[in-house]
């Protein structure tokens, strides 16, 4: 074999070295390498991980960190990850835990680095021991529909016994496989491409979801900048990391700001178009708390052992936050009728009028029901000075699902199913009619609405979250604002007036009394709506079709005596005590 | 690689011609081409600078080869094979999901059988003058005793245990992307001599084929060999080893692995 050719290209000059391999990374730790860590003299950089003879397993020349890892726990977490890191993943710990000196060798001793100190990895890059803010490592996966293995196009290796490694994500030789975010990841992740390689998100494309198509700053202003300028590129990485993860669910930011906290940093008004931020912040809110972790778990439901939702115990602690309501992978901006669950509900799990979970929901109710109906633990129950507030109802029930059910509830607002008076139409707001259904959110929703409110129960400064005025108790003097809620559809010159059907012919002859006025509006009564009616509806539980028509319900703050009401065809009747003022089978 | 015969004597000439081109760059060239066997540390003669050699014997061939009485007329092989039965690697299988065998080929158990430590270093299938015999070798602390490698410096498959090594006998990827491999060639086209090249934008093997060649300047024309096996071309000793210092590269390599990185990356394009 001649040598001629060969010594006469070596004068040739360098060719320019390819971008993208190990020597332009920051894991050439070569005395070549680019970054900051790197060797006094060594000239090699294969040899900081791997060894042709006297390594150990395949050739690796990275010694055992021999340190116990706190994996990643998560009560969804179906596969269960190998109590030490192996393959791969070992080698990546040795220097990423922060226990071996990045220039200890198996084979060659301690190369020495340049700084001295103790040549361990520090900062953010020392993972440390506790790896429960890290995606888990050295396992094989168990799917149960959300996760598949990646098909080997994807190029997200499994090891070669299908285990998820730290390989699957990195490739410690490429660090700008991913140009916008480096990080030695295996591929770009624009759009969450290497994160959906795994995770299947049954709503994310297919809904799509908001977050998947949003052109929006993944950042309000001001604030660092992320590896991708939308939303919708940004992928996975807005609300999760997969490292040093502050929340569950490696969720970003950290614990003691709350569990809304990631959700609050964009719907702000800032960059989504939507101030919820501000509605969570008012007196009456569904919120969770601002530090702290809020209890949510995203194992809960009704076949939790460890986190019964509905709550199954009084003791339990009640929480909100945004992502019992709404699934961020899912939700999106499509309207609907009531009770049809609009876009923003898309993939949430609820309780169904039955009691049974369901997913995803199909009505909005489901969502509230999930801790409004069977838990154990709503305030109502537990008496206190919530109690002390309510109107006080013969038999309360606190399960709206009972309460709203139209096949059983002696009469109910019409939320799951159209009401049962069929003799509404004409006083009400238009398009309302008697087979009109309603949303839970129709009352309970902001009091200050604008094009930058959301809808919903976010928040209100009204008591009981509710969207208007609702005045309670045994004295109140009736003005348009005083029952602004209940007007909003039951419209108030109608409701005082004689086409009201619970009126009286008049003495004199000519139009008929109007009985609503004569309670609400005389003064010697000035009652409250709330003292003849239970603004829910009451259920088969505590009442009747006969007793309890008409959301007829008495406060018995208010009303003594027998305190009946008997439905008839076209009227009623009513026998109680109230204001000093005897009914006897007094009817309309 | 071919027979050491045929390797020297017709290219002499040439080489002598290289050697001169060769100090005319030698500022550019690490390690110098043209090195040899002798005072390398195969250079077993009991002249040779090297530590582990023979109490008296002045020939360097050999203790690998013979003209007559050698085991096969194939390389004129002066030795037996590895005793060696079976390796094992620690595990079943590379990262990338390759089987690692548990025999190996004849051309890596000629390196093993003194390597495993086996078969002593002087055992010879001709000692000298016909019949086989073994050559006195001096024992030298940690390295020798008894005319055999012990565990340490230069061992490799003690007890046939090669767990922490480059495999051998295994099938050369010869796909792209598999394992870091980069090949310009896939499956089929990857047949015996086929030589992966560091550098240059020509091809500097016996085939015509080369790998993408995206490495920075290196000793060109030194490259990684592959051999035929059985079902497959592989990788053995051979193709990052030149037994006889061919290259002058620390360790009998191929490509300089003490200062650089050019070794691994002829294969691995990381």
């Amino acid at each position: 074999m001649t040598r001629l050719p060969a010594i006469a290209l070596v004068l040739l000059p360098a060719f320019a070295s390819g971008a993208g391999d190990i020597r332009q990374s920051r894991h050439n730790l070569s005395v070549s390498g680019p970054g900051s860590v790197k060797a006094l003299a060594e000239g090699r950089s294969c040899v900081f991980c791997h060894v042709a003879h006297s390594g150990v397993g395949a050739g690796e020349n990275r010694p055992d960190s021999g340190v116990q890892h706190r994996p990643y726990q998560s009560g969804t977490l179906s596969s269960e990850a190998a109590p030490r890191a192996t393959g791969a993943s070992r080698m990546c710990l040795s220097c990423h835990d922060g226990t071996v000196a990045v220039g200890r060798t198996v084979k060659f001793g301690e190369i020495r680095m340049r700084g001295g100190a103790s040549g361990r990895v520090e900062g953010k890059a020392n993972l440390g021991f506790d790896l429960s803010a890290s995606h888990p490592v050295s396992f094989r996966a168990r799917h149960t529909g959300r996760t598949r293995d990646p098909r080997r196009d994807e190029g997200v290796p499994l090891d070669r016994q299908g285990m998820v490694q730290c390989t699957s994500c990195h490739d410690p030789h490429v660090e700008d496989a991913d140009p916008q975010q480096k990080k030695f990841l295996v591929k770009a992740n624009r759009g969450a491409a290497l994160c959906l390689s795994c995770h299947q998100l049954p709503y994310w494309q297919s809904n799509p979801a908001s977050h998947q198509q949003s052109m929006a700053s993944p950042v309000p202003p001001g604030a660092a900048p992320e590896p991708y300028a939308t939303i919708a590129d940004n992928g996975c990485a807005n609300c999760h990391a997969m490292h040093g993860a502050g929340g569950q669910s490696l969720v970003r930011g950290e614990r003691n700001q709350g569990d809304d906290a990631v959700c609050l940093r964009c719907h702000d008004g800032r960059v989504a178009k939507l101030d919820v931020a501000s509605e969570v912040a008012k007196p009456f809110a569904h919120a969770a708390a601002r530090a702290g972790p809020s209890g949510h778990d995203a194992a809960e439901g009704p076949m939790s052992p460890s986190r019964p939702l509905p709550e199954t115990r009084p003791s339990q602690a009640r929480h909100a936050t945004c992502v019992d309501c709404h699934d961020p992978h899912a939700a999106a901006n499509r309207s609907a009728l009531a009770p049809r669950a609009p876009g923003s509900l898309s993939g949430v799990w609820g309780v169904d009028r039955n009691g049974m979970r369901v997913q995803p929901v199909n009505f909005e109710y489901e969502v509230c029901f999930k801790c409004h109906a069977d838990s154990a633990n709503q305030p109502q129950r537990q008496g206190g000075a919530l109690a002390g507030r309510l109107p006080k109802r013969a038999r309360p029930e606190v399960n709206l699902r009972l309460v709203f059910d139209p096949s059983s509830a002696a009469s109910f607002h019409p939320v799951v199913g159209p009401g049962r008076n069929a003799r509404m139409n004409g006083l009400l707001a238009a398009p309302l009619t008697s087979r009109s259904v309603v949303y839970c959110s129709d009352c309970h929703s902001s009091d200050t609405p604008s094009p930058r409110t959301p809808r919903g129960p976010h928040g209100s400064n009204v008591e009981h979250l509710l969207a208007a005025g609702y005045a309670t108790g045994g004295s109140v003097a009736e003005s348009p604002s005083a029952y602004a809620l209940c007007y909003r559809c039951h419209l108030r010159d109608k409701l005082l007036s004689g086409e009201s059907l619970f009126s009286r012919a008049a003495a004199a002859g000519g139009a008929r009394e109007s009985l609503h006025a004569r309670h609400l509006l005389v003064p010697r009564a000035a009652t409250s709506c709330s003292t003849c009616h239970n603004a829910h509806g009451v259920s088969a539980l505590s009442g009747t079709p006969g007793a309890n028509a008409h959301l007829i319900d008495f406060d018995r703050n208010v009303v003594g005596g027998a305190a009946q009401y008997s439905a008839g065809a076209t009227g009623g009747s009513c026998t109680l005590s109230c204001h000093g003022k005897e009914h006897v089978n007094l009817g309309y | 690689m071919s027979t050491w015969a045929t390797r020297t004597a017709p290219a002499a000439p040439l080489r002598r011609a290289a050697l001169l081109a060769a100090s005319v760059v030698a500022l550019f060239l690490p390690a110098a081409a043209g090195a040899q066997i002798r005072n390398s540390r195969h250079d077993l003669s009991s002249t040779s600078t090297a530590s582990v050699k023979a109490q008296s014997e002045t020939q360097i061939c050999k203790f690998c080869h013979t003209p007559h009485g050698a085991e096969s007329t194939r390389l004129l092989w002066n030795r037996g094979q590895t005793t060696q039965a079976a390796y094992t690697w620690g595990t079943p299988a590379t990262a990338a999901g390759t089987p690692l065998p548990s025999s190996l080929m004849a051309r890596s158990k000629m390196c093993l059988g003194c390597h495993d430590g086996s078969i002593s270093i002087g055992s010879l299938r001709n000692a000298g003058g016909g019949p086989a015999g073994t050559v006195a070798i001096t024992d030298v602390a940690g390295r020798v005793a008894g005319g055999r490698l012990v565990a340490g410096t230069y061992t490799v498959g003690v007890g046939g245990n090669m767990s922490g090594s480059h495999p051998v006998s295994i099938p050369y990827a010869g796909q792209n992307g598999y394992n870091g491999i980069n090949s310009a060639v896939t499956g089929a086209a990857v047949t015996a001599g086929y030589r992966t090249v560091l550098t240059g934008t020509t091809c500097q093997n016996r085939t015509g084929i080369c790998t993408n060649t995206t490495g920075t300047s290196g000793p060109n024309g030194v490259v990684i060999e592959l051999y035929q096996g059985t079902g497959g071309v592989g990788i053995e000793c051979n193709s990052c080893h030149e037994p006889h210092n061919e290259y002058g590269f620390q360790w009998l390599l191929r490509v300089d692995a003490a200062t650089s990185d050019n070794l691994c990356r002829s294969c691995h394009t990381k």
